[in-house]
């Protein structure tokens, strides 16, 4: 680019400048028609009205997921509801009084009644002699003036014990375990006491407590022993020897003298083996103690004082 | 941005990012008459010099998202009715010149003024102003361009240059051109 070229054309456009200032001036009035102006502004609002807008999460779109997720939790729940109480339900149905007359009946009644106590003890979560003991023990209890009103109903007949069951496990579970070991003699045992039960129960109680009095309301078993019938005497003597212990720890709060008394009276009451059984423990704790003249109950031999309670020396 | 008023690229920005619409109105209004001018004086015809700008304002709100400040916002606008000012005349089977003509002598008769701009209906109008104007709608397509982008769009020589695709040279000799034939033409118009 040389200068030259430009001063010329500067000179040239100082030449032309009033012709193009005429020039100018007039044709400022060509302007374009006022409709094409409308028609090209209305385009442009129209072209960033219609520009589509970010995105935004309207109210609903917000609650999409979440709401989403609670009615799958909500269909979840009720669904496996569903399903734990159809199962319950069938297994109601599977077990008939029919399947319960196969077992074998091979208990007494003696044992049917204690087994029926059983559960009660297990279900309760702080043992209490009075809801938890067998027969022989309440009797004891019984003979010491300690009774409780299912010792009370255990005296009236065997099968009374049966509505002394805890009504926080539910009946089902105790009677389940008699239905299961006992066979036919403890179903014919325990149908009255079902009808009863039967009749003042509502249909929701049937569904929360599905067992006929003889019939299982679950497969959970009321104790092992329930299961593994030769086990039962043991456990029954285990329990026994478990009162006594208690019994004669109770004892132990009061001196000699009141030891023996309470001795004295569990013999003339009828309980001679507590009785017998109390005295070695005393004679354990006293060895050298002399017994009254006249004390009804035998002095136990040494080696039996040794045997009963190995535990106490 | 100048004395607080936006510059040209400020408002055509607005109006491409946040869709202000007042932006565009206020561009509309400063380069709507010149390009208007553009159009008619390159056509020569007003329905086709409407048809024109607007197409180019048109294809401006289009393709306002591909808007870069890379020159200045007239070249910009002025560029897209070339385009259009070509295209038309292509369609119209009227461009049988070269838009690159540098003498400007390669005129085909259907560039010729029309009929009513004929010399004789131009004195019989006897009126300077238009006499001018005849003056520049006789110039050759090349040099009336480069004189109109001057003139309307006051660009620059090299906006000039940039936006015809001639070097700098190219696009003064065509303004020079232009300017010697219309001081001819007015210098003959003092001789009467």
């Amino acid at each position: 680019m040389s200068r030259e070229p430009d001063r010329e054309l500067e000179a040239l456009l100082a030449q032309t400048q009033s012709a193009r200032d005429r020039l100018r001036s007039e044709s400022a009035g060509e302007l374009p028609p006022v409709q094409l102006d409308a028609a090209i502004l209305a385009a442009s609002r129209r072209a960033v009205s219609a520009r589509p807008e970010p995105v935004r999460k309207t109210g609903l779109r917000r609650w999409q997921v979440p709401l989403a997720a609670a009615a799958v939790v909500v269909l979840a729940t009720s669904v496996s509801l569903l399903m734990v109480r159809k199962g319950e339900h069938e297994r109601v149905l599977e077990t008939s009084p029919a399947s319960i007359a196969m077992a074998p009946a091979k208990e007494s009644k003696q044992a049917i009644a204690s087994r029926a106590a059983r559960p009660s003890e297990e279900m309760m979560s702080s043992p209490r002699p009075e809801q938890t003991a067998s027969p022989e023990m309440l009797l004891r209890h019984e003979g010491v003036n300690r009774r409780s009103p299912g010792a009370d109903r255990a005296d009236e007949s065997g099968r009374s014990l049966a509505p002394s069951l805890p009504e926080v496990g539910g009946a089902g579970r105790g009677n389940a375990a008699i239905g299961k070991v006992t066979g036919p003699a403890a179903a014919e045992e325990a149908k009255p006491l079902a009808r009863g039960r039967a009749e003042n129960r509502t249909d929701s109680a049937v569904r929360s407590e599905p067992m006929p009095a003889a019939v299982p309301a679950t497969p959970i078993p009321a104790t092992p022993a329930a299961v593994a019938g030769p086990s039962v005497a043991e456990e029954i003597a285990a329990e026994r020897q478990k009162a006594r212990s208690q019994d004669l720890l109770e004892d132990r709060g009061s001196g000699p003298a009141a030891q023996l008394e309470s001795i004295r009276k569990r013999w003339e009451e009828g309980d001679r083996t507590g009785a017998r059984e109390a005295l070695a423990a005393f004679l354990v704790r006293f060895p050298g103690y002399l017994l009254p003249p006249g004390f009804p109950v035998p002095k136990p031999s040494s080696e039996a004082v040794k045997e009963m309670h190995p535990q106490d020396r | 941005m100048t004395d607080g008023v936006p510059t040209d690229e400020a408002l055509m920005l607005r109006y491409r990012d946040a869709g202000d619409a007042g932006a565009f109105a206020e561009l509309y209004q400063r380069h709507r008459g010149g390009l208007y001018r553009f159009c008619l004086r390159m056509c020569r015809d007003a329905g086709r010099a409407e048809e024109i700008f607007q197409d180019a304002w048109m294809n401006l709100i289009n393709a306002r998202d591909r808007y870069r400040v890379e020159a200045r916002f007239k070249t910009y606008l002025y560029q897209i009715a070339h385009n259009r000012v070509i295209d038309v005349l292509r369609r119209d089977g009227r461009v049988t010149l070269s838009l690159d003509d540098e003498a400007g002598v390669a005129i085909s008769a259907s560039l010729e003024a029309p009929a009513q701009d004929q010399p004789e209906i131009m004195i019989a109008r006897k009126q300077r102003i238009e006499r001018i104007a005849d003056a520049v709608e006789r110039l050759p397509a090349a040099q009336r361009e480069a004189f109109l982008l001057h003139e309307e769009g006051e660009l620059t020589l090299e906006e000039i240059a940039t936006l015809t695709g001639v070097g700098r040279e190219t696009a003064k000799s065509r303004l020079r051109y232009a300017l010697l034939r219309l001081r001819d033409e007015l210098a003959g118009e003092r001789e009467p």
